[in-house]
């Protein structure tokens, strides 16, 4: 069920005619980020759930040879990176121009966009202005409100931005003018008002865009759900200890192993985890019962990152890096963990790696702000630190070694939604805001494609 | 002038001589021989009375007097003119005699005059007396005007090269750079440094002659080497001179002769043989004077050595070339021994002094270290200058600064090339901040700002065509420069074309330094998106800040004659394409302007950077319209330039405000301010009166306004801005009347200053259209 805004329900309509297209800035087969993950899933979700659905990925051109598309219904947006406007969100003509010949060549009657970059907010102001296909927004973090990289960080002290506007972009950007701001506003809305809704994976992140000015009736809150296999029960957690591996290491003084997974970068926060472990390695004491396990790429670091971080495993014993892994073998990584941490820099909006963590039954260790604030309650499913602050994270965890408080934590752990369930709830948001969609369609929809098609 | 005859009359013993010449400036000259020896130089006495108070030996060839005699002897003298001014000094008896004799003898040498008396011989020297020694090369120049004007009725002269008046000659010739022709040769002792003469080359031509001289062991004791300058307005040499004769004296009586074949030389030639005899030069302050002329003031050889330099050193920081201006130069000198006056500069041909007025000089602690023990001398080391004159950098070869120390001497320093920078070209406006940081307060600014104006228009080149679609009407958009804002323009456009309808043609125009890649690609990517539904044309100018002023050549390349100016970084809103269109529709709509919205610090209102008009009445505004830094100031003067114009509001908003740097708005003020009375003369050419700032109801006339901002009262004193809108079609100032300060219902005549009173209708030429203004 979506938690909403303005709660979104229902079951898969029967009778629907025409796919619903589920538009993606890139495809899982070239990059494993969180929506693109969650968009696929939808996809997967939807025509689990006996829904025509097909999935349109943007590729950049020289990424072609490593696209691996799962079906006949998927499709590509072949895009020159060079050709991409990342301020005003501005595709090349020719995005639109490929779009437009799928959805009407596949007689599309919706359409969802998770988010809009790649695609461009042209392509939205197309769509509604050349067609009639109603068309939805997902989104999966603030890159309408802000441009760095839509984190509302600072920059470049990268502090916590609680509100954007033009003069206070115009700092972190000093290269762009607050009329440039103002002018992004305003084109980002002018695509995104059109949408006949807005999915948001977090009441944060809502929350934050409507106070931007989109309107409330049309925003829904549903959870990522979890790619699965479709084995009924699999997104369930498990209990305390359960599971693969080495289990219970925290049990009868042995270790406590904290695990970290995803991309390692300074926003999901790798540089306070190695701060904390330079801390915590001055503390024998306490190390002695830790371990901490670091999973995920290293990709687009500077190289004094890199060297530090290289520099950290050497040279404590209670750390490990243990490289890239399979998303498909997270749970069992997972398992052999105690807790999780997300110690991310920013807001976030619904980290996949907590649907995960909860997944495989394992608390999570959060910096408390935003949506992973929200997505783990202190104390109930995971404890929270003060957002980029080492010391406090190295308290936390220190606190997390024990028994009873695992425990509980253990026991908090809400049920974690998969892609059938995020599917019907897209469906239920769908027939909300584009009723034709979930029922017999109307006339004039029908009138609109084939305009769209003329 | 004394001139004694000479007397050749036969010798009586012992001795026997005469006195040829007795002169009170020029001495005296003769000659005389011992019958006993006639090859003994014979020693002879000048004397006051009865003291002996000069001497002198016979040791010049006489021709006339070995002819004479059947015998080769050396038989003639001279006292030179220092001699005679020497006299004053024994001015004891003003009765005493002057008298030649010869040695140990008490023989007087006869004349065919009496001699005067040292009274009157003083007399004499105090009537021709010289000119005051010039001590500058200004007074210099002024002496050789005045020689050359006393030579022309020389030129009227029998010219008869006798023998007896060749008083030397000259070998060779050279002529500098600035057309000066100077000489080297001989002549005798005796004569002025400085005369009037005429050439005789096939022709006869008047001339002034300054010469300075030196030993020559070559020579007898009556003559001396002589380097001398030759100045004449009438004659130079060339190629075919051969032999010519210098004529001067009473009676042009005396003359120089050339060698024939005469030598020409270089000036570098000349200088470098001069060079090798300088220290042995002498004379007096005029002599110094030439010795500058040559080597210093009108030679701009880099001076060779460290004496010349009077131990000076100097360098030069920066130089910015501001063509039409000059040079603005920085540097130090440190000049230990005398005090540096005035600088110079040359650049190729150009020959630039420092303005007196620009010219400062500061302190340079930062050479103390190097300069030790020079602390007063470091104090007045930094200079900083404006060099004024016409400058161009297609002339720029051998940059040479020259240091002037006070009593005229100079020193020349070659400047390496590499320090300078053009303005308009390597350097901006805001470079010659760092010469003078109080720029716009220098009294050459207006100058300054004309040639940086200047400068900016010779950096435009006319626009490259990459695509053309001629059509009548059509939107002009200037790219803007940042790449995001390159692809906004293009959405914000196929938006239009999306939604508000078709639009008839755009011409698009790219800056080749920004954006020309992303807007070729977008362009035709545009292009192929609205197919032939939008005639589209590209060009390409080098800066978009040109756009505005290159706006009646990108009309005429595209054949536009109604159009619609977007300047970079300029978006019309949606009420501004709509009221776009109509202006594009409606051909007799004439100027219109768009008002485009600026932040709090920017100045909305009426400008330049959009605006809708025709080709026709561009192109003739355009013929007298200043340039202006950045491309736009105010309404660049669009104002005064159409009899009626409207303004829509609200109509356009801008993406990046750019504010003028202080020095770039102060030359545009200038510029603006200085180009007022052309647009006057225009306005007054078109038939228009020209608006006055005067009380309406005064007989003024008020046709046209400044622009009237919302919000903003008009009407200081009654003048026609009401600070209200017109609406369209109602008659405002011209042919109506208005109420000052108050709003004009329609239908309704207005009042000035709010008191009932009519005013007169403007006396505008019959069917000038009215100015209207319009609200969008």
């Amino acid at each position: 069920m979506p938690d909403s805004v303005s709660t979104a329900g229902g079951a898969t309509p029967p009778g629907v005619s025409g796919p619903i297209a589920i538009v993606a800035h890139t495809h899982p087969s070239i990059s494993k980020g969180g929506a693109e993950i969650a968009a696929y899933s939808l996809y997967e979700g939807l025509r689990r759930i006996g829904t025509d659905a097909i999935f349109i990925a943007v590729c950049p051109s020289q990424d072609r040879s490593r696209l691996m598309l799962g079906s006949d219904r998927e499709f590509v947006l072949v895009s020159d990176q060079q050709r991409y406007d990342h301020f005003y969100q501005l595709s090349a003509g020719d995005i639109w121009r490929q779009l437009k010949a799928i959805l009407v060549q596949q007689d599309v009657r919706l359409v969802n966009f998770h988010h809009f970059l790649q695609v461009g907010t042209n392509s939205l102001r197309a769509l509604a202005a050349e067609t009639s296909i109603p068309f939805t927004v997902t989104l999966h973090e603030f890159l309408a409100i802000c441009a760095h990289h839509g984190q509302m960080v600072t920059r470049p002290a990268r502090r916590l931005c609680n509100m954007a506007s033009p003069v206070a972009c115009a700092t972190c950007f000093p290269e762009h003018s607050r009329q440039q701001f103002a002018a992004r506003k305003q084109v980002i809305q002018s695509a995104l008002m059109p949408a006949a809704g807005f999915i948001s994976p977090s009441h944060f992140l809502a929350d934050r865009m409507i106070a931007w000015g989109l309107p409330r009736e049309k925003f829904v809150v549903i959870e990522n759900g979890l790619r699965t296999d479709g084995t009924p029960g699999q997104q369930s957690p498990l209990a305390p200890g359960g599971g693969f591996g080495v289990s219970g290491q925290g049990f009868e003084g042995r270790p406590w192993t904290f695990g970290y997974f995803g991309q390692i970068t300074p926003f999901k926060g790798a540089d306070i985890l190695l701060d904390t472990i330079d801390l915590l390695a001055g503390q024998p004491d306490i190390a002695r019962k830790l371990r901490i396990r670091v999973h995920g790429n290293i990709i687009g670091q500077e190289a004094a990152f890199v060297s530090r971080f290289e520099t950290t495993f050497e040279k404590h014993a209670f750390a490990t890096y243990a490289g890239p892994y399979d998303n498909a073998d997270v749970r069992k990584l997972m398992l052999g963990c105690d807790y999780v941490l997300t110690p991310s820099t920013w807001w976030e909006n619904s980290p996949v790696v907590i649907q995960e963590a909860y997944a495989a039954g394992r608390p999570v260790i959060c910096t408390g702000i935003g949506g992973m604030a929200e997505k783990v309650p202190n104390r109930r499913s995971g404890l929270h630190f003060r957002a980029g602050d080492p010391t406090d994270l190295a308290r936390a965890m220190s606190e997390a070694a024990d028994e009873v408080l695992h425990k509980a934590l253990c026991s908090g752990i809400p049920a974690v939604s998969d892609q059938t369930a995020m599917a019907r709830d897209y469906l239920a948001s769908f027939e909300r805001f584009a009723a034709p969609v979930g029922g017999e369609e109307s006339p004039a929809p029908r009138r609109r494609r084939a305009k769209a098609a003329a | 002038m004394i001139l004694v005859g000479t007397d050749l009359q036969a010798p009586v013993a012992p001795h026997s001589g005469f006195i040829d010449l007795f002169d009170a400036t020029q001495g005296v000259r003769g000659w005389a021989v011992d019958h006993a020896d006639p090859r003994a130089p014979v020693r002879l006495l000048l004397c006051v009375g009865e003291h002996a108070v000069a001497e002198t030996v016979c040791d010049s060839d006489r021709d006339d007097i070995s002819a004479g005699l059947g015998l080769a002897v050396r038989a003639g003298f001279s006292f030179g003119g220092d001699a005679m001014r020497s006299l004053s000094a024994y001015l004891d008896d003003p009765d005493d005699v002057l008298s030649i004799r010869v040695a140990d003898t008490g023989h007087l040498l006869p004349s065919a005059g009496a001699l005067p008396t040292l009274g009157e011989l003083v007399a004499r020297l105090d009537e021709e007396r010289l000119p005051e020694q010039p001590s500058t090369t200004a007074d210099f120049e002024l002496l050789l005007d005045e020689l050359r004007a006393a030579a022309d009725p020389m030129v009227l002269e029998g010219l008869r090269p006798s023998s007896e008046g060749l008083q030397g000659y000259v070998e060779t010739l050279a002529v500098d750079s600035h057309g000066q022709v100077w000489f080297m040769g001989w002549m005798r002792r005796g004569h002025l440094h400085e005369f009037s003469a005429v050439v005789a080359e096939r022709q006869k031509y008047p001339a002034a002659v300054a010469v300075m001289s030196y030993a020559r062991d070559d020579l007898p004791a009556d003559c001396y080497g002589v380097v001398g300058l030759i100045s004449s307005s009438a004659w130079k040499p060339n190629s075919a001179t051969n032999e010519l004769y210098l004529y001067f004296g009473r009676e042009c009586r005396f003359h120089l002769k050339s060698h024939t074949p005469l030598r020409m030389i270089t000036s570098d030639e000349l200088i470098g043989e001069y060079e090798g005899i300088r220290e042995r030069c002498f004379g007096d302050g005029r002599t110094a004077s030439l010795q500058r002329m040559m080597t210093t003031l009108e030679s701009w050889l880099p001076t060779r050595t460290p004496a010349q330099w009077f131990a000076t050193a100097c360098s030069i920081d920066r130089i910015l070339l501001v063509p039409g201006l000059g040079c603005l130069v920085e540097g130090w000198v440190l000049s230990p021994m005398k005090r540096v006056e005035t600088l110079r500069l040359r650049v190729g041909a150009r020959v630039m002094s420092a303005d007196r007025e620009s010219l400062f000089w500061k302190p340079r602690p930062d050479l103390l270290a190097a300069y030790p023990g020079g602390s007063r001398m470091v104090d007045r080391a930094g200079f900083v200058g404006m060099f004024a004159g016409a400058a161009e950098a297609e002339d720029f070869s051998d940059p040479v600064l020259k240091i002037v120390f006070q009593g005229g001497a100079s020193a020349n320093w070659a400047v390496d090339t590499a320090l300078f920078r053009r303005l308009g070209h390597s350097a901006s406006v805001e470079d010659a901040l760092l010469f003078f940081p109080a720029l716009q307060d220098e009294a050459f600014f207006p100058r300054f700002a004309a040639a940086a104006i200047q400068a900016e228009r010779a950096a435009m080149n006319p626009p490259v065509v990459l695509s053309a679609a001629p059509a009548r009407r059509a939107m002009v958009l200037v790219l803007p420069e940042d790449r995001c804002d390159l692809f906004l323009l293009f959405e914000e456009l196929a938006q239009q074309c999306r939604t508000g309808g078709a639009i008839e043609a755009v011409v698009f125009v790219a800056a080749s330094r920004s954006n020309r890649s992303d807007a070729l690609w977008l362009f035709r990517e545009f292009q192929a998106i609205q197919e032939a539904a939008v005639a589209c044309s590209l060009l390409v100018i080098d800066d978009a800040a040109h756009a505005f002023a290159l706006l009646p050549e990108i009309l005429r390349a595209t054949g536009v004659q109604r159009f619609v100016f977007c300047a970079a970084g300029v978006f019309l809103r949606a009420a501004g394409w709509a009221r776009a269109r109509d202006a594009l529709a409606d051909e007799q709509a004439g100027l219109v302007f768009f008002e485009v919205e600026a932040d709090a610090s920017g100045q909305p209102g009426v400008s330049a950077r959009c605006f809708a008009w025709s080709a026709g009445p561009l192109a003739r505004w355009a013929q007298t319209a200043p340039a202006f830094m950045g491309g736009y100031y105010c309404d660049n003067g669009l104002l005064v330039a159409a009899p009626a114009y409207a303004v829509q509001h609200d109509a356009a908003g801008c993406t990046r405000v750019t504010h003028a740097t202080k020095v770039a708005e102060a030359i545009n003020a200038a510029v603006y301010r200085s180009a007022a009375p052309v647009r006057a003369a225009a306005r007054m050419r078109a038939g228009e009166p020209v608006r006055t700032n005067v009380p309406v109801g005064a007989g003024a006339t008020v046709r046209a306004g400044e622009p009237v901002r919302p919000g903003q009262p008009a009407g200081h004193g009654g003048t026609l801005d009401t600070g209200e809108s017109v609406r369209p079609g109602q008659p405002a100032a011209a042919g109506g009347t208005v109420h000052a300060g108050g709003s004009v219902p329609p239908g309704q005549p207005a009042a000035a200053g709010g008191t009932g009173e009519a005013v007169r209708p403007a006396a505008g030429p019959a069917g000038a259209r009215p100015r209207r203004r319009v609200t969008a």
